[in-house]
């Protein structure tokens, strides 16, 4: 036991070698983090704290139809989402696009409302800024088209109601016809949301966006703090190891005594991470609500299972690692993974159902899932989360003692 | 040829040593069956909100017909109909579903108010909080409820408001129907000029992004194996000349099997663009992660303090870098990045050139911070 002792405190001493670093590593981290968080919430902020989309618009703005559809285009917006539309033409619309400046450019060709109405096919084009398979390009994309299926109803259903009125309404000028009934629809589009009613019963139950992206990034946050603890491991000699057990250390007393360290080391970060959060959070205009009814310190204490659990997924691969290499890839392949299927990066519920239940059972999807209990104030996956650990644990043990028996 | 033979035994040399490492191999093996296995699963049904429908009146052909435009079409919206209003609201509040659809029992005669006062309520939205997928959701609902609010509308004009009156409902349908534009009016571009991908999935998107993330691991990986091979003096017996290129030399062979293995990762799921394209691409992008992570080990005096920069670096990239959304965050900064350049020449020809500009940047940065870092050893 007294060679176990010396062992523990000498791990202990070597993490705290790595002490500055960890801590500069957790600042920088949480820095980051909040910057983007800060700079995204701006940048995404008009003065009605509306999310904008800013669009170019390379079109005749002379046109009146034009500028009847800008207004409609306008209009096409729910309680937090605006457009923005800037008329430019097609230069600066592609240089604008290409450093990212606009979301997407819509180009109307001269002519274009004229051809609609004589039922000729000239279309325009919305140019993506980013190639569009991501998921705002995709929404931004399917409202695009739902835009083009709002025009075309409402064409043939002008063009049917001008055939009408030439056959059996002589009296009217079947433009005028059309063009009146544009107008009416033009109402009823400005007006659509009073078609439906809308019945917000809350987040009780479950949890709000802010609250699931407080626990994705706790989640990625610890996933990829280990990566900087590559050099810890990827210096230990495996020699070392097998002297040890000769000696009476066996290989579960070794393991544990460098989990213990490598677990001193994220609790201190994870401390300094706390510390940061608590002054830094109620300056920035992010509310959680569910962080605010159930208190920072209780989330931290709550969720340090998960953190324990993380640590001893992490040792494991490192162990499983035979050289720095591998270890940083195969803890970056870890965290990317398991962090992209346990819903960090996307909503969980953007996935298919197997996907969404395989990414469940995984460590990370446990550890979202406890994350977000504990949130909730629940006991969901506590006992997984034990589990976990204490299979890695031993899982890691097994390892060494194979190890050094070699 | 001298030069090049040793060129390739070096380079020999340095790979072989990387492919003994099983969990090096491990990590070459398992990007592609990942990615194998993340397409499979994006061809599954998914969406990015899920909707519960509910029909209070079941023989309301007006409403029948907009839950099978919902729930038929091929959407990032995922809509469910449910058996009653009940259900709906119960998937709504267990978080089965992000929102709920309800359309009421005097759908029809709603629309047809609708068209003619505009105060009618047709459809109950039920959702636990509103946000930004929800709002843009509800556009959705408009465009599947519209052809059936457009013919009320229709009819409502041509009966009353022109004066026609009583109309035979089929004759109506006829007219209403004689409209032949059916094609969309929008087609879909990149800043290229070529056709967007509109069939792309967006589980699969990120992928490039992740394995452009993996090829600048390895080669910052490779970076802490040099630390640990001048502290060890590996290479002490070679003439300084030759020895200052092993460094980048380390990283290229760190990153270019991985190169091979994101590769085929990409093709796997489907999100590689024309070979000749991904190979040029690959031609800049790989030197260029070199050339950064020898920048930023020649700028770090010790091991722990470029170790300590990789997962600092890594989530900057992930923020900073479309690899999941494109947040446009301090433009110059993600400028500097050779992966934001890598990810935008997939999509944009400038990004080449800008890779490339990168590329030549980082030459002289690089071999300028190698030379000063041995000056100041040297000291």
């Amino acid at each position: 036991m007294r060679r176990a002792g010396t062992y523990l405190r000498l791990q202990f001493a070597r993490a705290l070698c790595m002490l500055p670093q960890m801590l500069a590593v957790t600042l920088a981290l949480a820095v980051l983090t909040g910057l983007g968080a800060l700079l995204l919430s701006a940048a995404n902020k008009d003065g009605d704290s509306a999310e904008l989309v800013r669009v170019g618009l390379v079109a005749d703005m002379e046109d009146p139809y034009i500028s009847e559809a800008l207004v409609l285009l306008k209009n096409m917006s729910g309680s937090g989402f605006s457009f923005s539309f800037e008329p430019m033409d097609r230069q600066t619309a592609d240089r604008l696009l290409r450093r990212g400046e606009l979301d997407g450019c819509a180009v109307i060709p001269e002519g274009f409302a004229e051809a609609l109405m004589a039922g000729e096919h000239r279309p325009a084009t919305y140019v993506s800024a980013n190639g569009g398979a991501d998921v705002g390009a995709q929404m931004t994309r399917e409202l695009v088209e739902t835009v083009s299926s709002l025009v075309l109803e409402t064409e043939n259903a002008v063009y049917g109601a001008q055939d009408f009125a030439a056959e059996h309404l002589k009296q009217y000028d079947p433009y005028s016809v059309g063009d009146y009934l544009v107008f009416q629809y033009a109402i009823r589009i400005a007006d659509r949301s009073r078609l439906f009613v809308l019945d917000t019963i809350g987040t009780v139950g479950a949890l709000s966006l802010q609250g699931y992206y407080l626990c994705g990034l706790t989640l990625l946050f610890l996933l990829f703090w280990s990566i900087s603890c590559a050099p810890l491991f990827s210096s230990r000699s495996r020699e070392l190891g097998r002297i040890l057990q000769a000696q009476g250390l066996p290989a579960v007393l070794q393991v544990l005594s460098e989990y213990l360290s490598y677990v001193f080391l994220m609790l201190l970060g994870l401390l300094a991470l706390f510390a940061i959060g608590a002054a830094v959070l109620p300056r920035l205009s992010l509310r959680i609500p569910e962080l605010e009814h159930i208190g920072a310190l209780r989330f931290a204490f709550r969720a340090l299972p998960t953190a324990l659990m993380i640590c001893a997924l992490q040792f494991f691969l490192f162990e499983l690692a035979d050289g720095t290499v591998g270890g940083v890839l195969l803890q970056f392949l870890n965290a990317a993974v398991q962090g992209y299927l346990a819903g960090c990066f996307y909503p969980s519920s953007f996935f298919p159902d197997a996907l969404r239940n395989f990414g469940a059972v995984l460590p990370a999807g446990v550890g979202m899932s406890r994350l977000r209990s504990v949130l909730l104030e629940e006991n969901g996956a506590a006992a997984a989360v034990w589990v976990w650990m204490l299979g890695f644990l031993l899982f890691a043990a097994a390892l060494r003692f194979r190890r050094n028996r070699r | 040829m001298r030069s090049l033979r040793r060129f390739l035994l070096w380079y020999a040399l340095f790979t072989k040593r990387l492919l003994h490492r099983p969990a090096y191999l491990a990590v070459l093996l398992l990007v592609p069956l990942f990615a194998a296995a993340l397409s499979l699963f994006a061809r599954q049904e998914s969406g990015v909100l899920t909707v519960a429908l509910a029909l209070k009146n079941k023989h309301d052909a007006a409403a029948v017909a907009a839950v099978e435009r919902l729930t038929d079409g091929d959407s990032v919206l995922r809509c469910e109909l449910y058996s009653s209003e009940r259900e709906a609201r119960r998937a709504v509040r267990m978080g089965r579903a992000d929102a709920a659809w309800i359309f009421s029992a005097d759908y029809s005669d709603a629309l047809e108010v609708f068209a003619r006062d505009v105060h009618a309520r047709a459809v109950t939205v039920v959702e636990r909080e509103d946000n930004v997928f929800l709002s843009l959701s509800r556009e959705k609902l408009f465009a599947a409820v519209y052809p059936e609010l457009s013919f009320a509308l229709f009819s409502d004009y041509l009966s009353n408001t022109l004066g026609a009156g009583e109309l035979d409902p089929v004759e109506l349908r006829r007219y209403f129907a004689s409209g032949t534009m059916k094609d969309s009016v929008v087609r879909f571009e990149t800043v290229d000029g070529r056709e967007a991908d509109t069939d792309g999935q967006y589980l699969t998107a990120p992928l490039r992004g992740i394995m452009g993330l993996l090829l600048m691991l390895c080669g910052m990986a490779s970076g802490l194996y040099c630390f640990r091979e001048e502290e060890n003096g590996s290479f002490v017996w070679l003439p300084s000349r030759s020895r200052r290129y092993l460094p980048v030399l380390s990283h290229i062979t760190a990153i270019v099997p991985a190169a091979v293995a994101a590769l085929a990762a990409m093709a796997l799921a489907g999100v590689t663009v024309s070979f000749g394209r991904e190979a040029l691409m690959l031609l800049l992008f790989v030197p260029a992660a070199a050339l950064f992570c020898e920048l930023l080990r020649c700028l770090c005096p010790r091991a722990a303090h470029y170790g300590a920069l990789i997962p600092v670096l890594t989530v900057a990239m992930l923020i900073f870098c479309p690899v999941f959304l494109d947040l446009n965050l301090l433009a110059p900064l993600r400028r500097a990045l050779p992966l934001y350049w890598y990810l935008r020449a997939a999509w944009d020809s400038s990004g080449l050139l800008g890779l490339a500009g990168c590329l030549l940047f980082l030459i002289p940065t690089s071999v300028l911070a190698f030379f000063l870092r041995q000056r100041l050893r040297g000291l």
